[in-house]
């Protein structure tokens, strides 16, 4: 029995002392710390998944019906408690069942090695994690960028460590580059990287971060040229402790802007492209640089393919589990329906009190999976809404057989909420 | 004063927002952003952290003034009004 645990998101754990950011003026996203509700995929029958809060009622008996049928433990009802979900499960109600769940042979699985999950897996019993030193270092887009330059002598990414360098280096590849991406060392999706088009821009930045250097805070940046790329993907792999390698799973990762905007199974046409012989080598070459560092574990290799059809095979490491392998095991224990998983979120204002209204809006108008439509999406979380007017995020897996299949569901999800009144933001 | 540096009233600042978030969201928002000057940025148009920062930067361009980013905090958003005002008192 795996117990599943995981708390969002796992990179600001990773962060040694004060990092500046390029986006400091961050709204406090409570809805985030909800995440965890989407890790039920990973589950099988018999797991337990440990979330912040109890999924809704509705929602639990429509996965259920939909044969995902895992226990669940809610940590809280007390939406004021910020502790994460790893100190919640050390209150002395959830302790006692989890020392008598690893007395029978339960396995505590955490999202990702953290500052904050290291001390629960260690007082359960679980003595051969690695380190969580080495997985925030491996984590850092600092140590990708590093190890890019090691496959790839020529590759100009570089590491900045002051605003004042920042603007030396941005400066010169703007010249000598054209457009260049700056990227924070554990910047979350894309809320940690930015795109310069002009040195007047830059500077803005480098000002912005030269406040933030003032009071304190470390100005470390990647430096890279912008890429015209054509797809973005990533593999999944379970790397064991004597190094060998497992796949775990291949998805294309749809990205607007910088950020992560959804996962899907790859084209045939895509996978033909990125999928060579001489990309699987460099994949197992990153695995044995992680194995060299001490890593074992969960492992997901973001790569790219240009425009001109180059293959970019290391954008970075995530040394964790990651949504694109919920998807890919979603696409699996969907498969008898001969369709596929288009694992996305929407920003919304629908509310989480009316998640019950919105399923049966959603089933009336035939969009949603399973309750007499073999299209249509399947709702993921229930908590991650928001309450009140703090908007929220719903996650959803729209199930597609072709495109024009795939634009239709996400149409209709966006009427549902529409006639609902909920806005998408 | 040239334009560059008139005074941005919390009207203008709300039509400037709304035409910079339908152009972010092109594609994305299936209803049109409307702004006003008591619109709380934060929760009513969900302005996220990529946003603020970009809406910065191009009102810095838009107002011929660098805002003091060492004074600016979250609550300056909660109204466009507020925001407004901020902007003025970063001129002065």
């Amino acid at each position: 029995m795996n117990i599943l645990v995981g708390s969002f998101p796992a990179e600001q754990s990773w962060a040694s002392g004060k990092e500046a950011r390029l986006n400091p003026f961050r709204a406090a996203d409570l809805t985030v710390g909800s995440l965890d509700e989407v890790l039920f995929p990973l589950c099988d029958d018999g797991d337990v998944l440990c979330t912040r809060f109890a999924r809704s009622e509705r929602l639990r008996e429509y996965h259920a019906m939909l044969g995902f049928r895992h226990d669940e433990r809610a940590c809280t009802e007390d939406r004021s408690d910020r502790r994460d979900t790893y100190a919640l499960l050390d209150d002395e109600v959830h302790a006692e069942w989890l020392k008598g769940a690893m007395a029978v042979g339960g396995r505590l699985v955490p999202w990702a090695v953290t500052r904050d999950s290291a001390p629960l897996l260690e007082r359960y019993g679980v003595v051969d994690h690695v380190p969580v030193d080495v997985v925030a270092r491996v984590n850092s887009k600092i140590w990708s960028t590093e190890l890019r330059r090691r496959i790839d002598p020529g590759d100009p990414s570089i590491v900045t460590s002051s605003a004042a360098e920042l603007l030396h280096f941005g400066t010169d590849y703007l010249r000598r580059y054209g457009p260049i991406v700056i990227k924070e060392p554990h910047g979350v999706s894309g809320g940690g990287t930015v795109g310069v088009e002009s040195e007047h821009r830059l500077r803005q930045i480098v000002d912005s971060l030269a406040v933030q250097e003032r009071s304190g805070c470390r100005v470390r940046m990647i430096l890279e040229p912008f890429l015209n790329k054509l797809f973005d993907f990533s593999i999944y792999i379970d790397l064991l402790p004597d190094g060998h390698i497992r796949q775990a799973g291949l998805q294309e990762a749809l990205v607007t802007g910088f950020g992560w905007s959804a996962a899907m199974p790859m084209t045939p046409e895509h996978e033909a492209a990125a999928c060579t012989p001489r990309y699987f080598d460099t994949i197992e070459n990153i695995c044995r640089a992680l194995h060299e560092e001490g890593y074992a574990g969960p492992v997901c290799i973001d790569s790219m393919v240009l425009a001109n059809g180059d293959i970019v095979p290391l954008v970075e490491v995530n040394a964790r589990l990651s949504l694109g392998r919920i998807n890919h095991r979603l696409n699996t224990a969907i498969a008898v329906h001969r369709r596929k998983s288009y694992f996305s979120m929407i920003r919304t204002s629908l509310e989480r009190e009316t998640f019950g209204e919105f399923l049966d809006a959603l089933a009336a108008a035939g969009g949603l999976f399973g309750a007499g439509s073999e299209a249509g999406v399947i709702p993921l979380s229930s908590n991650t809404l928001g309450s009140g007017r703090a908007p929220g995020r719903l996650y959803f897996s729209a199930l597609f057989g072709d495109s024009l299949d795939l634009q239709r569901t996400i149409a209709r999800l966006h009427d549902v909420l529409g006639r609902l009144g909920a806005q998408i933001f | 004063m040239n334009e560059a540096s008139a005074q941005i009233t919390p009207e203008k600042l709300s039509s400037m927002i709304a035409s910079f978030l339908t152009e972010m969201r092109k594609g994305t928002s299936v209803v049109p952003v409307v702004v006003t000057p008591e619109t709380n940025l934060l929760d009513d148009v969900g302005l996220d952290s990529l946003e603020i920062t970009e809406l910065i930067y191009r009102l810095e361009d838009a107002a011929g003034a660098k805002l003091d980013l060492d004074r600016l905090e979250l609550r300056h958003f909660r109204r466009v009004r507020d925001f407004a005002e901020f902007i003025d008192e970063s001129k002065r």
